[in-house]
């Protein structure tokens, strides 16, 4: 009895992919450089296999038999990760979590949801509307990612500044731990009995568990939304704008500050050439959404601007969610990306200036815009676009990961945070020991507790030393021996190739 | 579509675009919805495609095999900001399976079904047979010709009367061919464009030979192959092609079908067939027949118009993998259920069977889900409204 023969008993023979077009295709997720691989026909490492459970003791088991097997466990939703956080960069066995997709319960009263983690954003965000509400939470992924990605990876939505991000949602979780064995958080408005444990497992990447179940705030469908927008001089102003409306104390759903070339892309025609568009959403109870818009307008008095009433604002809800620069730009041998940053608002200018200037100087950068999307009391978010020439395979992910380099850099030098809400996948292991600082040892001892083997998703999030190292434990073809016949999980054609990983690069 | 997706690239840069795509669309792709895993993503198809393509991996049965999990619906290419045609991506796919021979047994067993009996269900003398009773509403030598297709011939025999007598009220003289036969779109979308080609061409002949001025059927498959492949196919109807619904809906508005009023409640829902809504732009005229014409109370689903969801019937998919094109079907009629609607109505053969119970003679494939509320075809329902029908 191998190994693949006990995973196909636990959840059935259809439910465990070995077959090579799976093994290629959950080989990569939506970052950049798995693109750049794929487009380029470079390789990339592959599962050995695909296994999905459907339901929480089918991950159980699934997950205690690799685990006590010493294979490498990837818990894989939409793959619509932006950092490489699916990738199986030593092989294993990823676990893809689609099947789990029931909403449980729907609470009115209690205004929470809960739901298999496996669930689209979007398939939740129905349901929820059927029955008159929301969950507030929209990452511009929603249509492709699962709720137990945007937990793991500890996602912030379009409309965070009223509804808050993932971290202020999330009531109680289930997770499966690295052994098997299945634990659950209570489900309270709060509590204070010692940390909070389910904020260990928020934004693990998979590294920690497989989250199973996730029960979520929601809230009732807002009696009103309205945009307004306004068209200022500068960056700076903007910010100040924001900032101002933030310490006032008012929160609208949204409040996003495009930089001039970003506003000329996304918003032209409709902003004079060279300035700025600040937009905002309101929405919740018609008065408090009136009240909001007049002392948002109030605020905006203080800068030079105009008005540009509600069409930009619908605009940008309409459009928010198409993609379709990346591949194109990829076609014609351009590379671009997105990243997100974000520190206190004393610090905002110099970290807007520091990444986008360090970035410019790049050879090979073509253009870096940036906006504002995320804001708090205490500060805000700087999402950065860049593009930059790559025409020819190993000079598009060499000029990639210089625009990086130099855009986390500048980041950690003036005191940002290196990611907003991206998450830190493989792309931004590196920075992680100057992100965290002293407080890495934490995290260092907890991935140790509770995953001694190193075998949950190796390689992601933290550069820790021995088994879950981006190296990996043992060879994908040494653990095929153990999991099946030959050829049967054994990784073939480009994909076994011993060129470098994309998260060992540089 | 977007303005966006006006903008055209050749179908090898789609497939290569769509495979480096964050899969913005995978929402949307029923079979992805229902089966539940990457491999059959839009982007995992291209990907696929793409890596097939430059001799990455071979075409192998196996990898074959994953391009036909399409249900060939174009909901991805209707949301693509690039204006990505993925089914005609995996259409290319599949022929090459199918010139090598690497189609899903499944699909080379229909096949060799239909160049034998040259219908997909009974051979056209049985269906012509079943058919007979309606000759009296036929002229011959009539300039518009009927074609019911071999799906509604034989499982929906009722349609074919139901039509004819709209036909008959609308003051319309229709002929039929003696002998109908399959218009050769499955044998094409399941890759055989060379046999669905003589078919085609077999069909046309006989089409030209009356010397119709219009084509009009029932089935959206058979006017889109009319209309989109038939030229393609080098076949010659000689004759322009409707919808019924856009037939009927013209004569509508050249006032010679009389519109009945809002005097119904009977509330209804519209499902869009692929192969009419999304291949053909055909949005409106059934939903104005339904509502201005036939006085009935419509209500839209969740999704409708050019982002309706699919209901799993065409060829590909229900005859590669029947289970996920049933569990597709499945997905819709609960759909149309959370609408409240008295009865869900729609205008293509393989949809009513996808949908709900068969309507027909009962000989048919397995009935479907019957989740939802009943299922009719729309001529059927504006048959009973200008009353030259019962009711049912």
């Amino acid at each position: 009895m191998t190994l693949l023969d006990d995973l196909r008993r636990v959840v059935g023979p259809e439910h465990v992919l070995c077959d090579e077009a799976a093994r290629r295709v959950y080989a990569r997720d939506s970052w950049p450089v798995a693109a750049l691989r794929v487009h380029h026909g470079r390789p990339l490492a592959a599962p050995d296999a695909v296994v999905l459970p459907g339901d929480t003791a089918e991950v159980a088991a699934v997950v205690g038999l690799l685990y006590q097997a010493g294979v490498p466990i990837i818990p894989f939703g939409g793959g619509s990760g932006v950092l490489g956080g699916t990738l199986p960069v030593g092989g294993g066995v990823v676990v893809d979590t689609k099947r789990l997709d029931r909403v449980l319960e729907i609470n009115d009263e209690g205004l929470f949801v809960t739901a298999q983690a496996g669930i689209l954003g979007v398939d939740l965000e129905k349901a929820l509307a059927r029955a008159g509400f929301t969950l507030g939470h929209f990452p511009q992924s929603i249509d492709v990612a699962t709720i137990g990605g945007f937990v793991a990876t500890r996602s912030a939505g379009q409309f965070s500044t009223k509804y808050g991000n993932i971290e202020d949602i999330v009531l109680a979780l289930e997770v499966v731990l690295p052994e098997g064995r299945v634990v659950r958080t209570k489900r309270t408005a709060r509590s204070s009995t010692g940390p909070d444990l389910k904020n260990i497992f928020i934004g693990s990447e998979g590294t920690l568990g497989i989250i199973t179940e996730v029960t979520l705030r929601i809230h009732v469908r807002p009696e009103k939304r309205e945009t307004e927008s306004y068209e200022i001089d500068t960056f700076s102003e903007g910010l100040e704008a924001i900032r101002r409306v933030m310490r006032a104390g008012y929160r609208p759903a949204v409040v996003r500050l495009y930089d001039p070339l970003e506003t000329a892309h996304s918003f032209k025609e409709r902003v004079t050439q060279g300035k700025c568009l600040l937009l905002f959403v309101c929405e919740g109870p018609a008065r408090l959404v009136d009240l909001e818009l007049k002392a948002v307008d109030e605020i905006m008095a203080a800068f030079p601007h105009r008005r540009l009433g509600p069409e930009p604002g619908r605009h940008w809800l309409e459009t928010r969610n198409i993609v379709s620069g990346l591949p194109e730009f990829m076609n014609q041998g351009l590379v671009v990306d997105t990243l997100e940053v974000a520190t206190t608002w004393d610090r905002v200018a110099q970290l807007h200036q520091a990444v986008t200037e360090r970035m410019f100087k790049v050879k090979g950068i073509v253009s870096v815009s940036a906006h504002s999307s995320h804001s708090y009391t205490q500060g805000t978010n700087l999402y950065v676009t860049f593009l930059a020439l790559g025409p020819d395979p190993a000079e598009a992910e060499d000029v990639y990961q210089r625009v990086w380099d130099a855009a986390m850099e500048a980041c950690l030098e003036v005191g940002g945070t290196i990611s907003h809400h991206h998450g830190v996948g493989l792309q931004r292991v590196k920075w992680m020991p100057r992100e965290l600082g002293s407080a890495a040892e934490v995290l260092v001892r907890l991935k140790k507790a509770l995953d001694p083997k190193g075998l949950m998703n190796p390689g992601k999030l933290f550069p820790t030393d021995g088994p879950a190292g981006p190296s990996g434990p043992s060879g994908p073809t040494e653990r095929a021996g153990a999991a099946g016949p030959p050829g049967q999980s054994e990784p073939a054609g480009p994909a076994e190739s011993s060129d470098r990983v994309p998260g060992e690069v540089g | 579509m977007s303005e966006k997706a006006a903008k055209r690239f050749d179908l090898a840069t789609q497939a290569r675009i769509c495979a480096v795509c964050p899969n913005m669309c995978r929402f949307l792709c029923p079979v992805a919805a229902v089966e539940k895993i990457e491999t059959v993503t839009p982007r995992g198809k291209a990907q696929l495609a793409v890596a097939v393509e430059r001799g990455e991996i071979p075409l192998s049965p196996e990898t074959a095999g994953v391009f036909y999990h399409c249900a060939t619906c174009k909901v991805c290419r209707e949301w693509c900001p690039s204006g990505v045609d993925l089914p005609e991506v995996t259409g290319g796919l599949r022929r090459r399976a199918a010139r090598e021979g690497l189609a899903p047994v499944a699909a080379r067993t229909l096949t060799e079904r239909l160049l034998r009996d040259r219908s997909l269900y009974l051979s056209p003398v049985e269906a012509g047979g079943r058919l007979s009773r309606y000759r009296e509403l036929l002229t011959p030598g009539a300039k518009v010709l009927y074609f019911a297709g071999c799906s509604t011939a034989a499982l929906h025999p009722e349609i074919v009367g139901a039509t004819l007598r709209l036909f008959e009220a609308a003051g319309v003289k229709v002929a039929m061919l003696e002998t109908e036969q399959c218009c050769g779109l499955p044998l094409d979308v399941l890759g055989y464009r060379d046999e669905a080609a003589g078919l085609a061409r077999d069909l046309a002949e006989a089409v030209a030979a009356g010397g119709y001025e219009t084509v009009v059927s029932g089935c959206p498959m058979c006017t889109y192959v009319f209309k989109e492949i038939y030229p393609v196919l080098g076949a010659r109807l000689g004759a322009e092609v409707k919808h019924v619904t856009e037939f009927f809906f013209g004569l509508h508005e050249d006032g010679a079908l009389v519109k009945l009023g809002r005097k119904h409640d009977l509330a209804v829902t519209y499902h869009d067939p692929c192969y009419l809504g999304r291949y053909q732009d055909v949005f409106d005229a059934p939903r104005r027949l339904l509502s201005d014409v036939a006085g009935l109370r419509l209500l839209e689903m969740e999704s409708n118009r050019g982002l309706a969801a699919c209901c799993g019937g065409a060829p590909a998919t229900d005859a590669a993998v029947p289970g996920t094109a049933t569990a597709i079907g499945a997905r819709r009629a609960a759909e149309a259920r959370r609408t409240g609607a008295d009865l869900l109505v729609t205008a293509c053969p393989h949809c009513l069977d996808m949908l709900g119970p068969a309507a027909g003679s009962g000989d048919g494939p397995p009935a479907g889900p019957g989740d939802g509320p009943p299922v009719r075809d729309i001529s059927e329902v504006l048959a009973e409204r200008f009353g030259v029908l019962p009711r049912r």
